[in-house]
């Protein structure tokens, strides 16, 4: 369970548009350990997504850089697969990391036999002759718990609904019993009830293949019942961090706060405006210089916009980047929960 | 899929009587005298002679009665008018080949060319080869192919004299004829090509694929090549059923004894049965080319065959 088997430090990635180069990740670190389920959270352009995409070299190579000038690297068990050739990557995409989309509709070939394409990922992967790849196809179609494999296998991807879909996509992806799923908005196009399925169907077959998690997603509501450690992205920085628990009742960003309140609960009257977070995230062909978060924040301060603060250490898992957890700071006026001693 | 099969059949044969039915009414009314044409002024007698020869003393009913019963029994379409006894049978027997010979080997050509430089224009795109052959492609498509029929001669046969300008039966003739009707076909499958490899890469399965760990190459020949096709495949339908009618201007150039050749001549001459019997047979191959076409369309892609299948 301790063992580190993914270490991101310092990873930029930009991309170059018509407009000019945009930053998208911008000083990401973080690490996996094995078994273990990591959520990135944050709005959409924050850049999870680019950071789930670098890890697995899928970026499109003609406009994307990533800097390795700052010491950036990808580490899978101690090796920098910034480094690796184009080759090298595809032996370990599918292999030891797995991807799956967001929307299953679109994400499996039109012109392909479900069967056949997850035996592709057997084949490509394993020595073995066509039929055990079927055999082996076949046993993961059941593992996601599809009625009917057998039929299923010989069927193309629009005889399956939504759900199936993405039962499928899950059963590709794991079909070489990879080391570390990135599961990039698995639920997102999937209506409410089916999202559950599938949460429960990868907590579950995480415990039996025993592998890690990247959940990328901007929906807490899925993050905290399958979590291990939450990390909350804004304009590609990592603005906070920590166990499920101390993002959900000792959160300590205004940013994570605000995402929060943005979640409608149970107890939420009916009559209730829903909390929304104003304004837009900003541009990121010309970043702030200082917290990004800044402008929309209901506590920035003149500091925020100069200079980007320091992260603050709460606990082993909890860290936080904001000036309001400066010593000098002041906190008149901010909710109690908020204040924390730092380390 | 038989079943579908089935009810195209049905569909295609009425659609055969239809079009026999309308240009048999539509030939017989056109203004114009094949006889009179034939032979210019000559002596009333003789044109009754000839006219009940033809049966075109009887009014038009009972003539497309008497047409309609030969032809369904014994698939006659009658002599030619012009060329006496000379049937339209006959022309179609001995000149549909030499037509098919040259568009299918021209249709060949432009599927496979067509084919493989959208396909690299497509994965080059914005590179100088992509750029190279869109040029190309524009120019090809803009310049008719008598055109390029004429440059061909002019260079290859006349000033180089490495083929021959003209002529018909050894495999030398047919250089010329099948490039300057396959390089627009060419262009434009390159074309249609480029345009759908391109919107096919950036569909989120081949990152899908690619996250499966599929090479390049591999990526490409599975998963973009085959969805790619698949606007391709209805093009060539009628691109075939086109080689027909569409090919005189060349066999004229060339000298080949083709059936576009006579067509046009046909309708010029108003000879009646050698324009009604062309036509059925045109519109025999171009049903069935499209029956094939369905088929074939069936085969690459299977929502479409599903779909056939529950219907």
């Amino acid at each position: 369970m301790n063992e580190t088997i993914l270490e991101v430090k310092n990873l930029h990635v930009s991309f170059k548009t018509y407009a000019g180069i945009s930053h998208a990740v911008r000083g990401v670190d973080f690490d996996l350990k094995k078994g273990e389920t990591l959520a990135i959270v944050g709005e959409s352009g924050c850049g999870k997504t680019v950071t789930s995409k670098a890890i697995m070299g899928l970026l499109p190579k003609q406009n994307t850089m990533i800097d390795k000038k700052n010491g950036a690297q990808i580490l899978f068990h101690g090796e920098d697969l910034l480094g690796y050739s184009e080759k090298k990557m595809t032996e370990i995409r599918g292999s030891k990391i797995s991807m799956i989309f967001q929307d299953p509709m679109t994400s499996l070939n039109p012109t392909m036999k479900i069967g056949d394409q997850i035996a592709e990922s057997i084949l490509i992967h394993n020595k073995v002759s066509k039929e055990q790849a079927h055999k082996e196809a076949l046993e993961m179609l059941e593992l996601v718990k599809i009625p009917n494999a057998p039929q299923r296998m010989k069927q193309y991807p629009f005889e399956f609904s939504g759900g199936m879909r993405q039962r499928a996509m899950i059963a590709m992806a794991l079909a070489c019993k990879p080391e570390i799923l990135i599961a990039d908005e698995p639920t997102t196009a999937l209506d409410v009830t089916i999202q559950a399925q599938i949460m429960d169907l990868i907590g579950s077959l995480q415990k039996e293949l025993n592998m890690a998690v990247i959940l990328v997603t901007h929906d807490l509501g899925v993050v905290a019942s399958v979590a291990d450690k939450i990390q909350v992205m804004y304009a590609g920085k990592i603005v906070e961090r920590g166990n499920v628990d101390e993002i959900f009742y000792r959160s300590t960003h205004p940013y994570t706060r605000a995402l929060l309140n943005s979640v409608p609960k149970i107890h939420t009257n009916n009559k209730e405006t829903l909390y929304s977070l104003k304004g837009t995230p900003p541009d990121l062909i010309h970043p702030p210089e200082g917290c990004s978060f800044a402008p929309r924040c209901e506590y920035g301060m003149k500091i925020c916009r100069l200079k980007y603060p320091r992260e603050t250490v709460f606990s082993d898992s909890q860290t936080c980047a904001c000036w309001l957890h400066h010593p000098k700071a002041d906190t008149k006026g901010l909710p109690e929960t908020m204040i924390r001693g730092g380390r | 899929m038989l079943k579908f099969i089935g009810k195209r059949l049905a569909y295609a044969i009425l659609t055969l009587f239809l079009i026999a039915t309308a240009t048999f009414f539509l030939v017989a009314g056109a203004p114009g005298d094949p006889i009179a044409a034939k032979v210019g002024q000559m002596p009333e007698q003789a044109q009754e002679i000839i006219e009940e020869k033809y049966g075109l003393d009887k009014p038009v009913l009972q003539r497309y009665v008497i047409y309609m019963k030969n032809l369904l029994t014994t698939g006659d379409f009658g002599e030619s008018i012009i060329y006496t006894g000379k049937s339209a049978n006959d022309v179609i027997k001995t000149n549909t080949w030499v037509s098919a010979k040259i568009g299918l080997l021209a249709i060949f050509f432009q599927v496979t060319i067509g084919v493989s430089l959208g396909l690299v224009a497509a994965l080059n795109r914005g590179k100088p080869v992509d750029h190279i052959i869109r040029v190309l492609v524009v120019l090809a498509i803009c310049v008719p192919s008598f055109v390029f029929a004429a440059v061909l001669q002019y260079f290859l046969a006349f000033k180089w004299k490495l083929v021959p300008v003209f002529g018909w039966g050894e495999l030398k003739h047919y250089i010329l004829p099948v490039a300057a009707y396959a390089i627009g076909g060419i262009a434009s499958y390159t074309k249609y090509m480029r345009n759908s490899t391109l919107s096919v890469i950036s569909e989120d399965y081949i990152v899908t694929a690619q996250a499966k760990g599929c090479t390049q190459k591999r990526t490409v020949r599975k998963h973009v090549l085959r969805n790619s096709m698949i606007p391709i495949v209805t093009m060539i339908g009628p691109a075939v059923a086109g080689i027909f009618a569409g090919s005189f201007i060349l066999e004229k150039m060339f000298a080949i004894p083709g059936l576009g050749f006579y067509y046009v001549k046909a309708v010029s001459d108003n000879d009646y049965t050698m324009v009604i019997g062309l036509t059925i047979f045109f519109a025999i191959l171009f049903v069935g080319a499209l029956i094939v076409v369905d088929i074939l369309y069936g085969i690459v892609d299977p929502r479409i065959r599903v779909a056939k299948g529950k219907k």
